[in-house]
């Protein structure tokens, strides 16, 4: 007699326990408090977007505190007008417009993969949200230099990895940051295939990723100064014509 | 446990903290290999660069080219004759072989060797194959896989190996994907994802085999997994030897001017270069992400093309890079000499995890 929300996050893997159901048939779940801000997040994409009632009572006499939230989901009868305008916009961009998650689409590459542009105070919450839409596997991030004095780069591929499919869905994320000051969140503790790669973005570029656990310099020297792939690099002591921007 | 020791995983410095004979935490510290491939192939045409890219992974050297022109390739839209498909995969078959013998090799007993093939070509192969090529190759074949029976009798059942490696550096499914691993180490968690079947690439779709996967996860999966990785690139030696079709072997009249982008192959207004790529290969403006299944796991290269003769930005994605994150979360819990165990199964070559 498991609930339907209850099903589906077990399916997501997301630890709760299912109280049932009360008098009126609406089904209960039980959170634990530090898994509650995440799952918080994840039912208002799943689709909760009304908080009806927040309250709390005392279990027991000397016993736990309860706090109780009731959700519902708050839906229009008509199609937003905003789907109907752009007809080229990708599938998982017009997902996000109908989430209302601000982005950039910035089309399609060259195979036909989806391109987005993040901006980086949005990154690591659409990032927790890429991730439960279904994009379990960070195939590769890299960075790289827009234009001589212009934005840093830093890009995503992110797939999904499932039993038995041809054509996997796959989607590309560019975050660009000024030269001046490049800093981006981590997405390590949501993919953490990101460890090293964030770590050599960083060695390479200086683009710093907040709440990294260890961010150095991984494969250049640790006490190298300068970011080796930035176009307007000159290597020391190299006495040839170099080409630096 | 310094840069160089005697077990051939080339320059990988470990900083392991040790409580008696347990494990207690691993820092792996890299870099001692870099050669800054990436900044060199910003000012390299495809072709000149070609000779770099043996040196990523220089046991599987088939793969690193075949990626190297496989990126280029898609950019441009260049279609390649169904001959130089199959010598190709003939050709990354046998690598896979050679890297996953290589593997065996400083895992097991000593066997192996080294070679720089500088192969491919964008638009096909360099040449074609010799005539007899192909008998020997099938000869090859018998004589390999009564090599692969003999190495599974001797080893697999052998009670000592088991237990070196049985349960020793377990990895599951869920978390093998999270933190992006590919390969063998995903096959061996019981995921089924082999980018020869997912992606399509090369003709592979033609010939009948199966993908190998394991459900435990541990080292002795990944090993079961990688001898019957040979034993299917055996079964696809055989079939594409038999069925290879006559024809060109390479692509020659690869460049087509820009406008007339839409015509057919025998029409009227086809332009074309008659001659090889020389070093005018040019890449167009736009950005993708190419990728191979090597032996180690998945290779990648994103490649931005900037208009001229050299690439923007050429990132590669080397699979044992990825692979070695995964190392401090491994040994933790085991004992020190199962690190090297751990290190072998994981299979890395620090000439792609430096670059």
């Amino acid at each position: 007699m498991q609930g339907r929300l209850s099903s589906w996050l077990v399916k997501h893997g997301l630890i709760h326990r299912s109280l049932g159901f009360d008098y009126l048939g609406i089904e209960t779940l039980q959170i634990k408090p530090e898994d509650w801000h995440s799952i918080a997040v994840i039912l208002y994409v799943y689709g909760y977007n009304y908080l009806r009632s927040q309250c709390a009572y005392d279990v027991a006499p000397g016993g736990l505190l309860a706090s109780v939230y009731h959700f519902t989901r708050i839906e229009y009868g008509i199609n937003q007008p905003e789907e109907e305008k752009q007809k080229m916009q990708g599938r998982l961009s017009s997902w996000l417009v109908k989430h209302g998650l601000i982005h950039r689409s910035l089309g399609f590459d060259y195979l036909g993969v989806e391109t987005l542009q993040i901006k980086p105070e949005d990154w690591h919450s659409i990032a927790v949200i890429l991730y439960v839409y279904g994009y379990n596997y960070l195939r590769s991030q890299c960075a790289y230099d827009v234009a001589p004095g212009g934005l840093l780069a830093s890009v995503y591929h992110l797939t999904r990895i499932e039993y038995g499919i041809n054509q996997p869905e796959e989607v590309c994320i560019k975050i660009f940051v000024s030269r001046k000051n490049p800093r981006i969140p981590s997405i390590f503790w949501v993919w953490k295939s990101a460890d090293f790669q964030e770590q050599e973005s960083y060695d390479m570029l200086g683009i710093s990723y907040d709440s990294h656990p260890r961010l150095r310099r991984i494969l250049m020297p640790e006490n190298w100064i300068g970011w080796p792939l930035r176009k307007d690099y000159i290597a020391p002591n190299f006495y040839e014509i170099q080409d630096a921007h | 446990m310094g840069p160089q020791h005697p077990s051939m995983h080339g320059v990988l410095r470990l900083i392991v903290t040790l409580d008696g004979e347990d494990v207690i935490d691993c820092e792996p510290i890299l870099g001692y290999l870099h050669r800054g491939m990436e900044k060199i192939a910003e000012n390299r045409t495809i072709i000149q660069y070609l000779p770099y890219v043996t040196r990523w992974d220089y046991l599987a050297t088939m793969f690193t080219e075949a990626i190297t022109v496989n990126a280029p390739e898609f950019l441009e839209n260049i279609q390649i004759p169904q001959r130089a498909s199959y010598i190709r995969v003939i050709m990354l078959e046998l690598s896979r072989i050679a890297s996953h013998l290589l593997w065996l090799g400083p895992f097991m007993a000593d066997l192996g060797m080294r070679m720089m093939h500088n192969y491919f070509r964008i638009g096909g192969v360099a040449a074609d194959l010799p005539y007899g090529w192909i008998d020997k190759c099938l000869d090859f074949c018998d004589y390999f896989l009564r090599g692969v029976i003999e190495y599974q009798q001797l080893i697999t059942q052998n009670p000592i190996f088991l237990e070196r490696v049985e349960g020793v550096g377990f990895i599951s499914g869920e978390e093998a994907v999270n933190w992006g691993l590919s390969g063998p180490m995903l096959r061996a968690s019981g995921i089924q994802w082999d980018l020869r079947k997912v992606d399509l690439y090369e003709s592979y779709n033609q010939f009948d085999w199966k993908v190998q996967w394991q459900k435990e996860g541990d080292s002795l999966a990944r090993y079961l997994v990688r001898i019957g990785e040979m034993r299917e690139s055996i079964k696809i030696i055989q079939q594409a030897v038999e069925k290879i079709p006559g024809g060109p072997y390479e692509n020659l009249e690869v460049r087509r001017f820009k406008k007339a982008k839409n015509s057919e192959w025998n029409d009227f207004e086809y332009r074309f270069l008659g001659k090889k790529p020389s070093p005018n290969f040019e890449l167009s403006k736009q950005e993708l992400y190419a990728r191979v299944e090597a032996p180690k796991g998945e290779l990648g290269i994103y490649l931005v093309g900037d208009d001229s003769l050299f690439p923007w930005r050429w990132k590669i994605r080397p699979p044992g890079f990825i692979n070695l994150q995964i190392l401090p979360q491994l040994v933790k819990k085991m004992k020190l000499a199962d690190i090297m165990t751990i290190l072998g199964s994981i299979d890395i070559i620090m000439g792609e995890v430096d670059r």
